[in-house]
Parts: structure tokens; sequence; C-alpha cells
């Protein structure tokens, strides 16, 4: 039998990981309302509120965002100018943004505003495994954001 | 203001709770300057971003309303809106959106605080490589007293622009890019010599010389087009960036989506045009149309 705390934590990555589309389903709210109301609060589970709970998994943590685009999904193929600033508005409103830059691409340190709110990643976008790992991240994100036409 | 008219956020969300309730300012709903008049050359004034826009003498130079109004402004309010329409989605909830053009503004200098941060920075109105300082971005007078934008920042670009117009790379060298040397000098010593070289060559011609000069090349150089020209440019025309709506000109709606095209733009309607059909549509009784209509 789970106990009230391995039962949110299982909730947390299975939303974690489900994403936007995570609805939880008739079976997991009836197990929540069998667990005593003083150990958990059952709307931390079926909200998108996930800071309720402690994080104790490093990704979560990472993923437990807030405001209107909490639990959207960008990727962001790194450019100059509008690209980035368009990534920090979505950033900054909660959307978990991934940037990827070309390898060898020299950090920014914290200079650059346009760039906070994003967990980072280099590839080699020329390798067919860079361009397959892409594609992995764009079956899990809603957008792919690109500006790779700008200079 | 609308809280005085009894449609402030508190009751027309308490009455539809998904409702989003959008709203623009131009210094924010608090703060000292909240309840002061202002317009857009206002608010950008407090951003620190009007100034750095100006003429080579240090003048500050209004951009238009664009800046302010329809950028900080209008968009900024359209995509918070749409922000909390996903957020709705989720949640079942609507919530209010308060949008400041001075907080948008402001955002829109987050890239030059990185250029700040990074020593990229002179505290002036056309001391910043991207408003004027540097030769290579900048505006061009052209012998018939029309303008060329050149914007050839990389140096493949740069290589190019020198190219066409028959100008020594060599003299140009130390100019390229703004992380050569002492930024401070490139502004006040390299930049200026090299804009005077620049100068003098694209005045030998005229703008229609220089279009077709730089006509499909990589050298980033564009005629500063009027409102009337635009219309007519052929990339705007192949595209359809403009169209007409009942046969006033006007652009198209933006941005464009491969799946969900909207129709055609309906031209502006006289302003009390459905007011009307859109009682009807409430379901209203002729009586309480009339009491509407008359009513002080």
């Amino acid at each position: 039998m789970l106990g009230a705390r391995n039962f949110v934590e299982v909730c947390k990555r299975m939303a974690v990981s489900a994403g936007p589309r995570f609805e939880p389903c008739s079976l997991l709210i009836e197990m929540a309302k069998k667990i005593p109301a003083s150990e958990i609060s059952r709307d931390s589970i079926v909200n998108d509120d996930l800071s309720a709970n402690e994080p104790t998994d490093a990704v979560a943590e990472v993923r437990t965002s807030s405001g209107p685009l909490a639990g959207l999904r960008v990727l962001e193929l790194a450019g100059i100018g509008p690209g980035p600033y368009a990534g920090m508005l979505l950033g900054d409103l909660g959307a978990e943004v991934i940037r990827i830059e070309r390898r060898g691409a020299e950090s920014a340190g914290n200079t650059d505003p346009t760039l906070r709110n994003r967990r980072n990643m280099t590839l080699d976008l020329k390798s067919q495994a860079a361009v397959d790992v892409v594609l992995r991240l764009i079956e899990r994100s809603d957008v792919l954001l690109e500006d790779s036409d700008l200079v | 203001m609308t809280e005085r008219l009894g449609l402030g956020p508190e009751i027309c969300c308490q009455r539809n709770p998904r409702l989003i309730y959008a709203r623009i300012t131009g210094w924010g709903q608090d703060g000292p300057l909240s309840r002061t008049a202002g317009h857009d050359i206002n608010y950008i004034a407090l951003t620190g971003l009007l100034h750095q826009i100006g003429d080579k003498q240090g003048r500050p130079v209004p951009p238009l309303n664009v800046i302010g109004d329809y950028g900080g402004g209008g968009l900024m309010v359209a995509f918070g809106i749409v922000c909390a329409l996903f957020e709705r989605a989720r949640s079942g909830r609507g919530q209010v959106v308060d949008s400041a053009m001075i907080d948008s503004v402001i955002s829109f200098t987050a890239p030059l605080m990185g250029l700040r941060n990074q020593g990229y920075w002179i505290d002036r109105p056309a001391a910043n490589f991207l408003s004027g300082a540097a030769h290579y971005y900048d505006t061009y007078e052209t012998r018939d007293g029309k303008w060329l934008a050149v914007g050839a920042i990389e140096p493949q670009f740069h290589q190019l622009l020198l190219e066409r117009l028959g100008l020594d790379p060599a003299e140009f060298a130390l100019g390229v890019g703004f992380q050569q040397g002492l930024y401070s000098e490139l502004v006040e010593d390299v930049w200026p010599a090299l804009r005077s070289k620049l100068a003098a060559a694209i005045r030998r011609y005229s703008r229609a010389e220089l279009e077709a000069m730089f006509d499909g090349s990589d050298a980033c150089v564009s005629p500063i087009l009027s409102m009337q020209e635009a219309l007519e440019h052929p990339h705007n025309v192949a595209r359809k960036a403009f169209i007409e709506i009942d046969g006033v000109a006007q652009n198209a709606p933006v941005p464009r989506f491969s799946r969900s095209r909207p129709k055609h733009p309906q031209a502006p309607r006289a302003v009390d045009a459905n007011t009307l059909e859109i009682l009807k549509e409430l379901g209203l009784s002729t009586a309480q149309i009339e009491h509407v209509l008359t009513a002080r």
C-alpha cells in the first residue's frame, strides 16, 4: 500500500512526465480521497500547483513552475534578438523553455537577461544523433521556437 | 476607470469567472505616476530606451508611438491574453491581465542590458552599435536625396557591402563587429571615420542605382521606403503583406498560420451599425431595447 508521501511523488512524476495532457483518472482521484486529509492536499494532485509539496526530486524541482504558461514546454533553437526575447517572455510566464545552442557557443555568463529562465543544452545539429535528440524532445514539447532565418 | 463605471475586475469576474480581464495602462495600476496623464513618449522616456534613440548630436528622437502604444501596449496585452487563455484551459478560471506600457518597454531593454553588462555601452543617443554609432548599421543619404538602410553587422556581409561599393576592406578592418579593441574608441574614433568613407561612396549613386547594385545580395542594404513605396515594393506585393479592404490598402493579418487562416478582414463599420442587432441577440425585448437606447 503506498504511503501518502510516495503516492504524491508518483503522481507528481506522472504529471511532470505527461505535461499539459495529464488529467488524473477517476481511480487516482478515488485513491487520493482515501488518504487522510491531514497528510496531503488532494488539490495539489489535480491542479498544477506542484509547489504545494516540497519537491524531493531535482527534475520535479526544475519543472515546478507557476504563471499562466506553467506546463507549457518550449524548445528554443538558439538565435539572437527576437528569438531569445520571445523565449524570455515565455519562460518568465512559467513555460518550461529548453534552449539549444550549437556546440562550442560561448556562455554569456549572467550578463544577458534575455537568456534567463531556461534550461540550456548544446548540440552539434550537423550530426544525425543530435537531430534525433531534437526530434525526441519535440515529441514531448508544445512549441518549437526558431529564428534561424535571421542572421 | 472602469471601476468608476461599475465595470471593474471584481464585478466583471464575479459575473463571469472565466473572464480574462485585460487592462492596458501607460504607467501601471499603481506607483507614484499611476494617476497622472501621459503619452507614449512619456512612458518610454522613463524606461532608459528613449535616451538611446536619437541623432548624432545627442538629441533623443521620438520613434513615433510605435514602441510604447503598439509594442509595449497592444502587442504585449494581446500576448498576455493568450497566455491567460492557455491557463484557463487548465484551470477553468479567468484572471486579470495587467499590461503596463512602461513595464513592457522596459522588457525591450533586456537585450540592451546584456550589452551594457558586457561593456559594449555608452549611455547616450547614437552611441550603441545598433543605434547609429557603427558605420555598418546606419542610414545614408543617396545622391538624389533619398535614404539607404545599411545593416551589415557580420564580417561576411560587411565584406559584400565594401566590395560592391569598391571600397578597400583593409581600411575598414578595425571597425568590423563591435568587440575589437576599446568600445569607446570604436564609437569616438574608428566608426565616425569609416562612416565618412561609406557616406561618400554611397552619395555617388541614386537610390535606384544602389537598389540595383545590391539587388539579391547579402550585403544587408535596403532602400528606406515611404509608406506609399512600401505598398508597391515587389517583396511586399509578392507576399501580399498589404491587402485591400473596400479599396483601402492596409496590413494583412499577422502572424500567419499554416492551418488556421482567418477570413479576409471586414471593413470598419459605422459606430452604431450593429447596436440593435446585438441587443436582440442578447434576448432583450423591444421595450427593453427602447429603454437602453433612451435611458440617461
